[in-house]
């Protein structure tokens, strides 16, 4: 009797699994509001990434982890190659980006409710500016890569490399698609908005203008760019403002705008910022509602160790926070670019923005105490221990204290596109396109805000000039290896040799010039049913 | 089944038969008759039944069958010689039989008793005793879904027997680590942390992936639980089925070998009550020995460039400066360790009356780790009834309710490691200044003043641990002698399990103490200080609730028909499992300002979530078996099996398994028959597939992460503390993905000799296992990392050998051995099927050390030879070594010959494997009057021609050279002192692996016990009392250096709990 029940149940009804505490793809995309879902994952890996070091320009011109930490340095060539694992990881970081954009994009899941025509189109658009940015970073970065644009719904192993070129112009017609369905601002800042698209799509045609050198593209970079200097609710920030418009730099004294563009509250254009096009968003209160991502390392990656200095203790705000100096700059961004003879007057390198100055602190040393520390003990070997205070990327009033955070974390927002970035690209263009003279003027727009003495002529303008540019504006904020690899030929091999921090580990490692990364081995190896050609000279 | 049987039973009817009656009757009879063979039953095709009746009523014998203390026996099995007649003995023991004349001879015979012939010499009447067989569980296997004499079986089953047995004093509070090192074939690991499960393997890894763990039964139904739950007290044998005949019947799950568990149960008329109590000490063995104070200071300078003398050294923190001057030392290890007590209360009453069998027992262990804060506890009741309801009808309810507890915050080991010999474990008015004069034991969080925090802090109260786990379990069956067929039964089994598990954890504000910065450091630890760290409390109520069941029935036909002997069995099982996982989560005090009421105060809290996972999984399996015997010579069995399992994809969630088996018992053949030396031999051979479920419930699934613990969170500008959950795919479904498959032959004997005084069986077998389930890597490109596939096969492949000898048998002397040998090779036969390199073979996967043709476990990387001397002037030019690193063989080069330089394409290879070469045991028990010794040595071997039995040691210190950190204290090579064995302290290079053998033979068990004589006991009213000592791990003999145990096998660093050593005093006593 029991036997025959237990036959007689439905055998295929007992074995079929349904999840009933999760979601799956079969019943999770029912509106528009789970696309937005999908588009909030992308604003998060971007945002994590942008605190990404390498990305950041680790190993370029800009700044390396100092002796004491030689083990993680970029420069060691005999270390940089196809096995490289943060290539890889970057490399990877992309292409998720893409399959979350191909989510979006995904007919089947783009069948759901939306609340209006403009919502769907909106969420198309973000998804494919999305899906465009990433490959245009991935041709930057590595070249031709394969172009992507279906969900995968079973394993594919004969993915093909388009050129360089044919990536860039991917990325370009997608921007170029999206650009009526994108907003001039977005009250919810953080938002992708239409100065993003166009910012992007001037650097994708310097880019491919780069590569093909083809003059029409520069044309296009310049117009873009001038879509959102000249045209666009964007400007300039030349007057204090923000939060803390009255107040100064309460460890050195003194402030300015620049110094006001970086302080936290200042960085969405919502909070009366004119230069911010895109800000990726961090906020202390978010980050104890349970985002823990949501939070920067950088008084402690990039601030220097003083409490190892005899007389001098502690991890105030006169140390720069609880450095421990995971990175430090090159000779380049520490010295070089202010020296006098071109830096003479140049806010950005005002002791409030970048300190130079300490002040010995420990009691147990009366005779010091208070004095600052002379030029020739911080000059001494403390193996890249010992360098400023780049108050960009860090501050003098830390969050979190009352609830135990130690001046490790910094919540400010942090760039992804700021006008002057946009500026320096148009610049460029003009630049290669043969019109120094209003290359320089544009550089000039961004000098004279920074109240430099000495301003560019015609005859300065080379790509180097550019570099230098760039660095004394957006160091530690554009993507260094992006723009250097970008530039093609020799460029970025030449600017590392020159200006690296460790130059003897470069030169006695370093055996070819490349202007792209390996393509990780990894995405090689897996691509089996096609061969997937290495950049030249890596292997 | 027999026709006089019928005839038999249908004379006891005393009211007339109606006609319809008389008809079915006949019909049945002809019946019955057709699946007779016996020759004699061929007369009733000739004549009338008439003449049947009255030639079977022409003698007629009863009697009653019992055990030597009078118990009866049900069920036992009475022939008369020479013919297929024959009867069962009823549940009183009690049986009657029509024999041919008076001097017919009864063979009798009883599963677990000697086999007895009785001429009946006329008697009306007899009472048979039957003598135990010494051998007793030999004689009955449990084979699944029911037992089997043990001659009958084709496949590979080892016994242990406990109940009663030496082996059972040893303090074993996991019924797995019965089985460590005593059944050949069956790798148990060691049990470090109380209430947990050792690993164990059986017959080596069949399933890359997936889950090498074998079946457990208990009492005949699969178990679906923590064996933690399984009271060892309660247990009286265990079953091991090795090869893929006896697994068969488990099919589904079988590939990895399955363990049926017996429980004991009731014996004797009268009630028995039995009490066992012991009590002992778990202590740390061979702790590492770090290095103190001087050593440290030693090794320091020795490190760094510019430190000459302890004057010159300076830390980057101030804190840990001012410590180090003071030269106070602690010993890390020994304040996270202890000598941790244990005791086992146990209690049981069981016995049987007319028609039940019952048994009940409760028992209480407390079990203290060696390391703080890791303890164990268990409450456990069971009682279990069968009983006879009508002579058609037995039932029976088995019930268990266990209360495991494990709560408690363990000390972190890695950090005592980490911790240099000057950290000061205590907090003080003056810190850091004058260590010495504090008085106080409160914990300092900051040993060094900041980065690693005091081992034991959070043992303190500062977090509170809540880990209760409850266990229910209820089995239930009825077992149905089918009325008129003989030998056939249905038995229904019905099991519940269920789980009701309590963990919650909260982390006072009082933990996060800062680091030393800004002094006085007292000031850390004030209220207002303390207040501060509000914000980061936190805590989590977690209930989880288990439930499943497992459904049997069970339809079985077991007759002897003359020579033949049938055992059929048909099975029809379904089982379910369900997991309900609900966690509350809350942290943030700082708005409600206090966490006075802890854990349960969670709903105060700031931020809080609550998480709901639940898991479903099910599985269905239809079983046919047939076991034939024909003159208890041959013996066949064959097993089908068709099995489906929820985990796997839409179109694959069903498989098929099958196996046949046959053994021939050489020994009842005529010409071996009397043989004095041989008496008994058994050949066997076996092959069959079994089956894996290489995957977890919903891993076919294309799943999405999404919401508060998605991982996937943003906020924008207008709202920026406002979370948004995000939605991301995480992987990508596979539909097709179904059951890894293990095919097996195994092949043996079994023999006893001289007089059963040696009993020697050996096995050997070959399994491959296919359609490996893999966890496959895809290109990037499509933003996935990995999907699961079915690719791959892994072949085992070895022997076992078992030697068992009575050394001594006299009245006061008794000796006994026992030698297992066994060993496993496996070989990875084939992976992806890719060849990436174009070589014409199959490529290895070395990222993951998987390689064509060689057995898993591997260790790949460049071959160690030695230290770089100051005189190696060419390796230093070529490699850029330094004196006193690593130098590694230069095996080949871009041109096939070497090059000088040692770099990963061309200087590395498989430097050895993990898995041991072969296990040996050793086993001794040695009575003398009343007194039982007992010792059990256990070996486990390495080297051989490829290196087994490899893993990385202390002297692998890459880590502790770049650190401040301790370590185990040795040598190192300075140009004074050119070790060739140490390298130099600052060498750094994960190269070099640090690699050495693990091989070791363990004293593991040693039992002594002494049962008082009659004469003392009988007096105070106890039938038996017993007292014993039982040591556990008494020692290790080994060369694995720095410490910690060579079968764990883990880096002092690593800080895994270590292998204790168990001390044990006990008594067990009978009312």
């Amino acid at each position: 009797m029991l036997l025959l029940i237990s036959l007689g149940c439905d055998d295929t009804d007992f074995l079929t699994e349904e999840p009933q505490s999760f979601y799956t793809t079969d019943n999770i995309f029912t509106s528009g509001a789970q696309l937005d879902q999908v588009l909030i994952s992308i604003y998060q890996q971007v945002r994590n990434f942008s605190k990404n070091d390498l990305l950041m320009g680790k190993g370029t011109d800009f700044f390396d982890a100092p002796d004491f930490r030689l083990s993680t340095n970029f420069s060691d060539y005999t270390r940089i190659n196809a096995r490289n694992g943060e290539i890889n990881e970057i490399f990877r970081y992309y292409y998720s980006n893409i399959k979350n954009a191909n989510t979006v994009l995904d007919p089947a899941n783009l069948q759901g409710e939306f609340d209006s025509e403009a919502s769907k189109n909106y969420i198309i658009a973000q998804a494919r500016f999305f899906r465009a940015y990433s490959h245009g970073m991935l041709a930057e970065l590595f070249g031709g890569v394969p172009i992507v644009t279906e969900l995968s719904q079973e394993p594919r192993f004969d993915f093909v490399r388009a050129t360089r070129a044919e990536t860039y112009q991917f990325a370009i017609d997608e921007l170029e698609a999206i650009l009526d369905d994108l907003p001039e601002t977005n009250p919810q800042g953080g938002r992708i908005v239409k100065a993003c698209a166009q910012h992007f799509l001037s650097e994708f045609y310097l880019a491919l203008g780069t590569e093909t050198s083809n003059d029409e593209d520069f044309d296009q970079a310049i117009s873009y760019a001038s879509d959102v200097i000249d045209s666009s609710p964007y400007a300039l920030m030349t007057q204090r403002f923000g939060v803390r418009v009255n107040g100064e730099n309460t460890v050195t004294g003194g402030a300015d705008v620049y110094w006001d563009l970086f302080r936290n509250g200042n960085t969405n254009y919502s909070d009366g910022n004119t230069e911010s096009i895109w800000a990726l968003q961090f906020d202390y209160d978010a980050y104890l509602n349970g985002d823990g991502s949501n939070v920067k390392h950088f008084p402690g990656d990039y601030a220097p160790v003083y409490r190892f200095l005899t007389g001098f203790t502690g991890t105030g705000a006169d140390a720069g926070g609880r450095g421990v100096a995971y990175n430090a700059p090159t000779p380049l961004t520490e010295d070089i670019i202010w020296e006098e003879s071109i830096s003479a007057g140049d806010q950005r390198n005002a002791e409030h923005n970048i300190s130079r100055i300490v002040y010995y602190n420990d009691p147990n040393y009366p005779a010091l105490l208070g004095t600052q520390i002379p030029q020739d003990i911080l000059d001494m070997d403390y193996q890249g221990r010992i360098f400023p205070i780049y108050y960009k990327v860090n501050t003098d009033i830390y969050e979190g204290l009352q609830n135990g955070e130690n001046r490790t974390n910094i919540w400010t927002d942090t760039y992804a596109i700021r006008l002057a970035e946009t500026i320096l690209l148009r610049a460029e263009a003009y630049y290669r396109k043969g019109n120094s003279q209003m290359a320089a003027n544009d550089i000039n727009l961004i000098r004279s805000r920074a109240q430099c003495d000495i301003l560019a002529t015609a005859g300065d303008i080379d790509i180097d000039y550019i570099l230098d540019e760039r660095a004394r504006e957006l160091y530690l904020e554009e993507r260094r290896w992006n723009t250097l690899l970008r530039m093609g030929g020799t460029v970025a091999t030449d600017r590392i040799k020159t200006y690296s921090l460790h130059p003897d580990i470069v030169l006695s490692t370093l055996s070819f010039d490349f202007n792209l990364w390996p393509i990780p081995q990894e995405a090689i190896d897996r691509n089996k049913d096609v061969v997937l050609e290495q950049n030249p000279g890596w292997n | 089944m027999d026709t006089k049987l019928t005839w038999g039973y249908l004379s006891k009817i005393k009211t007339p038969l109606s006609f319809t009656t008389k008809i079915f009757i006949f019909f049945f009879s002809l019946l019955t008759f057709g699946m007779n063979s016996d020759k004699k039953g061929a007369i009733i095709s000739k004549g009338n039944s008439e003449i049947i009746v009255k030639k079977i009523v022409q003698q007629s014998i009863s009697g009653k069958i019992t055990d030597i203390n009078g118990a009866p026996l049900p069920g036992a099995t009475i022939i008369e010689k020479g013919t297929s007649n024959g009867t069962q003995s009823d549940f009183n023991g009690d049986f009657s039989l029509n024999i041919a004349d008076g001097n017919a001879t009864l063979i009798v015979s009883y599963i677990a008793f000697i086999t007895q012939e009785v001429v009946v010499n006329n008697q009306q009447n007899v009472t048979i005793v039957l003598l135990e067989n010494t051998e007793a569980l030999d004689e009955v296997v449990i084979v699944g879904y029911g037992t089997a004499r043990r001659q009958d079986i084709s496949g590979s089953v080892s016994t242990l027997k406990l109940e009663d047995s030496p082996v059972a004093l040893a303090p074993n509070s996991n019924i797995l680590q019965s089985l460590q090192g005593t059944v050949a074939g069956v790798n148990v690991g060691v049990q470090t942390s109380p209430g947990t499960n050792p690993d164990i393997l059986i017959r080596g890894q069949n399933s890359i992936n997936g889950s090498n763990d074998p079946l457990i039964v208990l009492d005949g139904i699969i178990f679906q639980g923590d064996l933690t739950n399984i009271n060892s007290d309660d247990i009286a044998s265990l079953d091991v089925l090795k090869d893929a005949s006896a697994a068969a019947v488990y099919g589904s799950r079988a590939a990895n070998g399955v363990i049926v568990i017996t429980s004991k149960k009731g014996k004797t008329d009268t009630p028995t009550i039995s009490f066992s109590s012991s009590i002992g000490v778990n202590t740390w063995q061979n702790k590492p020995q770090l290095m103190d104070y001087d050593r440290w200071t030693e090794k320091y300078i020795a490190q760094r460039v510019g430190v000459d003398s302890p004057e010159d050294i300076i830390f980057n923190d101030i804190t840990a400066t001012r410590l180090y001057e003071q030269a106070y030392t602690t010993d890390w290890i020994d304040l996270i360790s202890r000598q941790g007590l244990t005791q086992n209360q146990q209690v049981a009453v069981s016995g049987k009356t007319k028609g039940t069998n019952y048994y009940f027992s409760g028992g209480y262990i407390e079990n203290e780790g060696v390391i703080v804060g890791d303890d164990f506890s268990r409450i456990s009741v069971r009682s279990k009834l069968d009983t006879q309801i009508t002579d058609w009808l037995d039932v029976g309810l088995d019930g268990t309710y266990n209360n495991n507890d494990y709560a408690g915050v363990v000390a972190d080991i890695s950090r005592a490691y980490q911790l240099p010999p000057w950290a000061y474990p205590y907090r003080w008015e003056t810190m850091p200044e004058n260590p010495s004069s504090n008085t106080g034991t409160l914990l300092e969080r900051w040993p060094i003043g900041q980065s690693i925090p005091n081992p034991l802090w959070g043992t303190d109260g500062t977090i509170e641990d809540v880990d209760k786990r409850n266990f229910f379990r209820l089995a239930t069956y009825a077992l149905v002698k089918v009325p008129m067929v003989d030998g056939l039964t249905y038995r229904f089994n019905y099991t519940l399990n269920s789980n009701f598990n309590i963990r919650e954890r909260f982390t006072y504000e009082s933990f996060y103490i800062s680091e030393q910065t800004e002094e006085p450091f007292i000031d850390r630890y004030s209220d207002s200080e303390i207040a501060r760290g509000l914000s980061s409390a936190n805590g989590y109520n977690q209930r989880t609730n288990t439930r499943n069941y497992v459904m049997d029935n069970i339809l079985n036909y077991k007759k002897q028909f003359g020579d033949h002997y049938i055992d059929a069995t048909l099975v029809a099982t379904r089982d379910y499992q369900y997991n309900k996982t609900l966690t509350a989560t809350g942290s943030n005090f700082a708005l409600n300002g206090n966490t006075l009421l802890g854990v349960d105060g969670i709903q105060f809290a700031e931020t809080q979530t609550n998480d709901i996972y639940i898991v479903e999984r099910s599985n269905i399996g239809y079983v046919g078996r047939l076991m034939y015997t024909y003159k208890n010579k041959y013996h066949l069995t064959a097993t089908a099996r068709r099995d489906g399992a929820s985990v796997f994809g839409n179109k694959t969630k069903w498989g098929n398994f099958s196996s046949i088996g046959g053994a021939w018992t050489i020994t009842e053949e005529n010409f071996l028959n009397d043989s004095k030396i041989l008496n008994s031999l058994k050949l066997k051979a076996s092959y069959g597939t079994n089956g894996n479920q290489g995957v977890s419930p919903y891993q076919t699934l294309a799943t999405v992460q999404n919401g508060a613990n998605g991982g996937h969170v943003y906020e924008f500008a207008d709202a920026p503390s406002t979370l948004l959950y995000g939605v991301a795919q995480s992987s990508l479904g596979n539909k097709i993905l179904g059951w890894e498959k293990t095919t097996a032959f195994n092949g043996g004997f079994q023999s006893a000799w001289f007089n059963n005084r040696v009993f020697l069986d050996l096995d050997f077998y070959f399994s491959k296992t296919t359609d490996q389930i893999f966890n496959r890597q895809i290109p990037i490109f499509t933003g996935f990392n990995s999907i699961l596939s079915s690719l791959g096969q892994v072949d085992n492949k070895g022997i076992e050998i078992s030697l068992r000898t009575v050394n001594v048998d006299t009245k006061n002397l008794k000796w006994s051995s026992g030698v297992s040998f066994w060993q496993n090779r496996n070989k990875v036969v084939s992976l992806y099927g890719d060849d990436l390199d174009e070589d014409g073979k199959e490529d290895d996967d070395i990222s993951n050390n998987l390689f064509i043709g060689k057995p898993l476990g591997a260790i790949y990387g460049y071959d160690y030879i030695g230290v770089v001397q100051e005189d190696d002037i060419e390796y230093i030019e070529n490699t850029g070594a330094a004196p006193g690193d690593a130098m590694y063989r230069d095996i080949s080069g871009p041109d096939g010959v070497p090059d000088g330089i040692i770099s990963a394409d061309f200087d590395r290879k498989i430097l050895g494997y993990r898995p041991e070469n072969f296990r040996m045991n050793f086993s001794n028990t040695l009575e003398f009057k009343d007194f039982t010794f007992y010792v059990l040595l256990t070996g486990v071997f390495g080297g051989g021609k490829d290196n087994y039995y490899l893993s990385n040691n202390p002297l692998k210190n890459t880590i502790d050279n770049r650190a401040e950190f301790n370590t185990v204290d040795h040598d190192w090579w300075t140009p004074e002192n050119a070790s060739e064995k140490y390298l130099s302290p600052t060498f750094d290079d994960n190269r070099y692996l640090g690699l050495q053998s693990r091989g070791f033979v363990r004293i593991q068990d040693v039992s002594l016990s002494y049962k008082l004589p009659q004469d003392v006991i009988k007096g105070i009213g106890i039938s038996s009392l017993e007292i014993y000592t039982s040591i556990k791990n008494l020692h290790v003999f080994t060369d694995w250096y720095g410490g910690g145990d060579p079968e764990l096998g883990r880096r002092a660093l690593e800080g895994s709990i270590p292998v204790p050593s168990t001390y044990l005093m006990g008594l067990k006593a009978r009312l």
